[in-house]
């Protein structure tokens, strides 16, 4: 029988680095994707013609593709690839960076998730997002994607009992995060049960600090070899497991699951681990629901069970519970580069260079991600588990 | 002042508007599998054939979920807000978002779902039918 996926061996992760978010910026999509190869650079210590594979994710690059990063960034790579599966794009970008390394078609891919952000680039992008959108979302004035998931926010509350306060305490605890992560944008400020619950409405069910903010940023990361790794005298991470599906469980009338729950289970098999083994979770936080239905999809609870996990589990990083997305997601860090918060988070825990955020003694990581609202749900659902290379 | 509602469509959502009857609920059906599809498109969603005929198809349908939009990037709707968006599994099979007529409870409300048109764009609308038999 046909082991799926194959196993990691032999992949290493070095060098997560981060291009310090902003909330509008004059630079392009390239120059924060840049950036990021730049920091990765001086923090690996390999030269740029080391780097022979590049992968790329942004949802604000266009006209310019990966391929024009090659040739703007000076780079000859023999491996390329634009990764467009929204805020699964951290997760997917990783896994396939590992084949190009397992299989020998590059030695060092660079993947990395970036994107500009200016008042007229956001309004752009939701308005000619797909065209399912374009057709039956936009007309209904439903511009951008608060409006589809106030629907699911709404029926997974109609059918689970969660309240506000279920979702509240998503972004409490991510924001008391932030404010031990000098890179959030909204790390500042604090946010109390109160505060969530009095802030404005902006659809249905939904209200301010259930939405995150665009902003411009980049996150990314090296895939190299094991062997590599250990050349270069760096601590590296290894993929105990991975895996993605896409448009899972279509004929759900309302997105009440992800895909996640269809390979759950051989995620923590192949690991060898539980999900009570694992010491900090990041999930794609859009919205505090999609939170819920990844701790139900990844086995933390059962199906539905959200609300009752969050009311039991303390999500902080210095908690005890179940640390989740320790230096505070998008919802108070801001949303970037298209999933490679999660990624670049867990490697930080990992290496023990969290600084302020750092959960104590982590030494397995779960990161997950999720995307593409092309017309009424996120189409993408990826998850991985990581641990330090020995 | 914006004149009217955004009116960015693909060829195939262009179609739909040349199609619709007020009052009425016009969706493509493949010819083969006779599956209903939206939103609109080229190929059979079952069965990937390209002969998908705009057809009335029932309009009956169950309420899935409704929101009050609150807020909108397009002054055309920020300016009519709030309104209400639903999401409706009809009958005929596909899930479709429309503009609900009226507030109503949440769970096992059933809506009839037919083309309108606002400010000269078409759109789908949702009325809810047996809210007289809930409580
Ligand atoms: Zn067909």
């Amino acid at each position: 029988m046909t082991v799926r996926p194959q196993p990691y061996e032999g992949v290493a992760l070095i060098a997560p680095v981060t291009v310090p978010y902003v909330r509008y910026s004059e630079h392009s999509a390239a120059w924060f994707i840049g950036s990021a190869l730049a920091a990765m650079l001086q923090s690996s210590g390999l030269e740029k013609d080391a780097v022979d594979g590049l992968s790329v994710s942004s949802f604000t690059l266009a006209p310019d593709s990966a391929v024009s990063l090659v040739e703007h960034f000076g780079l000859q790579t023999r491996w390329l690839e634009q990764v467009g599966v929204g805020g699964a794009s951290g997760v997917v970008a990783m896994r396939r960076a590992a084949r190009a390394i397992q299989c020998g078609d590059a030695d060092v891919v660079a993947c990395i998730g970036g994107d500009t952000a200016d008042p007229r680039s956001f309004t752009g992008t939701v308005a000619n997002f797909s065209q399912f959108s374009n057709d039956a979302v936009y007309p209904q004035g439903a511009a951008g994607p608060n409006a589809p998931f106030s629907l699911i926010t709404q029926r997974y509350m109609d059918t689970t009992g969660a309240t506000r306060e279920d979702f509240g305490r998503i972004s409490v605890s991510q924001r008391y995060n932030a404010n031990h992560y000098a890179g959030a944008l909204l790390g500042h400020k604090t946010l109390d049960m109160q505060g969530y619950l009095d802030a404005r409405q902006v659809a249905g069910p939904l209200h301010l600090f259930d939405c995150v903010m665009p902003c411009a940023g980049a996150d990314g990361f090296l895939v190299t070899s094991v062997e590599k790794a250990q050349e270069l005298g760096v601590p590296w991470l290894e993929i105990l497991s991975a895996d993605e599906r896409h448009n899972a469980f279509a004929a759900d009338p309302v997105q009440l699951r992800g895909g996640w729950e269809l390979f759950a289970d051989d995620l923590y098999s192949a690991a060898g681990v539980s999900p009570k083994d694992i010491d900090c979770l990041q999930t794609y936080d859009d919205y505090p629901v999609i939170v819920m239905l990844q701790f139900e999809g990844l086995g933390f609870c059962k199906p539905g069970g959200g609300a009752a996990f969050v009311r039991d589990t303390v999500l902080t990083f210095d908690g005890g519970g179940l640390p989740h997305n320790t230096n505070g997601g998008q919802l108070s860090v801001g949303q970037a580069g298209l999933g490679f918060l999660g990624v670049v988070e867990s490697m930080r825990q990992l290496l023990g260079a969290a600084d302020k955020h750092q959960v104590p003694e982590a030494s397995l990581a779960m990161v997950s991600g999720y995307g593409m609202v092309n017309y009424d749900r996120g189409l993408c659902s990826a998850a991985a588990i990581l641990r330090k290379g020995m | 002042m914006s004149v009217g509602p955004p009116a960015l469509r693909s060829p195939q959502g262009t179609k739909l508007d040349e199609h619709a009857v007020e009052g009425e609920l016009t969706l493509q059906q493949c010819s083969v599998c006779q599956t209903v599809q939206y939103p609109p498109r080229e190929l059979c969603r079952h069965c990937l054939g390209d002969e998908l005929n705009w057809s009335a198809v029932s309009r009956g349908g169950d309420l899935l979920a409704y929101s009050e939009l609150q807020h909108s990037l397009e002054p055309f709707f920020q300016e009519q807000s709030p309104w209400r968006l639903a999401s409706v599994k009809l009958d005929c099979g596909p899930v479709v978002l429309a503009r609900l007529t009226a507030s109503c409870p949440s769970g096992n409300i059933r809506v009839e779902v037919s083309h309108t048109t606002l400010a000269g764009s078409c759109i789908l609308q949702a009325s809810p039918l047996n809210m007289e038999n809930k409580p």
